[in-house]
């Protein structure tokens, strides 16, 4: 990804061809955590997908910080949940944290064996928009059966 | 090697299937309260 941040418009094509799949190393038995370059790859999804800002704003720095958080944290949606919010609040990037938070924590869930609970996808962009609101006990709580 | 790209089949299959949530992150038409 090219570190100068250009305004993206969605590309309709992009959306019908197939994602290419980068390898990966995942360790059984283990917490997954994702990586930096899953982040990222994550992130440039999102913008070629749905447009705006590419590019970092502060860099990966604060990613290596939210990910020894996450690691000292007991439990997988306590994990999930400060994963989520530091994301989304973090300026990582030039745009795209809600989205890029979001499915990358989605997929650390899944890795780890805990499906997603809430479908209702209103109440979802509601809870994601707003996650400021929220602290990470609440987050931890609506990861774990959709409850505030 | 299929096991080791499964994170990545796992992420691309939920943003496909999340099109309409993230075009709603997206969207600052969505009223968020």
């Amino acid at each position: 990804m090219s570190s100068k941040a250009k305004k993206v418009k969605p590309d309709k094509e992009a959306l019908k061809k197939p994602i290419e799949v980068p390898n990966c190393e995942v360790r059984e038995g283990e917490v997954w955590y994702p990586p930096d370059e899953f982040l990222v790859y994550a992130h440039d999804v999102m913008i070629r997908r749905y447009g705006f800002w590419s590019g970092f704003e502060v860099g990966l720095e604060p990613y290596y910080h939210i990910i020894e958080e996450v690691k000292n944290a007991e439990g997988i949606y306590r994990k999930a949940a400060i994963l989520l919010k530091r994301i989304a609040t973090s300026r990582i990037f030039q745009d795209g944290h809600h989205r890029t938070a979001f499915e990358v924590t989605k997929a650390f869930l899944e890795m780890n064996g805990v499906v997603f609970k809430e479908k209702d996808e209103l109440k979802i962009i509601r809870f994601i928009k707003n996650i400021r609101k929220y602290d990470i006990e609440e987050i931890e709580g609506w990861l774990k059966d959709g409850t505030l | 090697m299929a096991h080791c790209k499964k994170p990545y089949e796992i992420l691309i299959r939920n943003i496909k299937a999340d099109d309409r949530i993230l075009k709603g992150l997206n969207n600052s038409a969505v009223k968020t309260e």
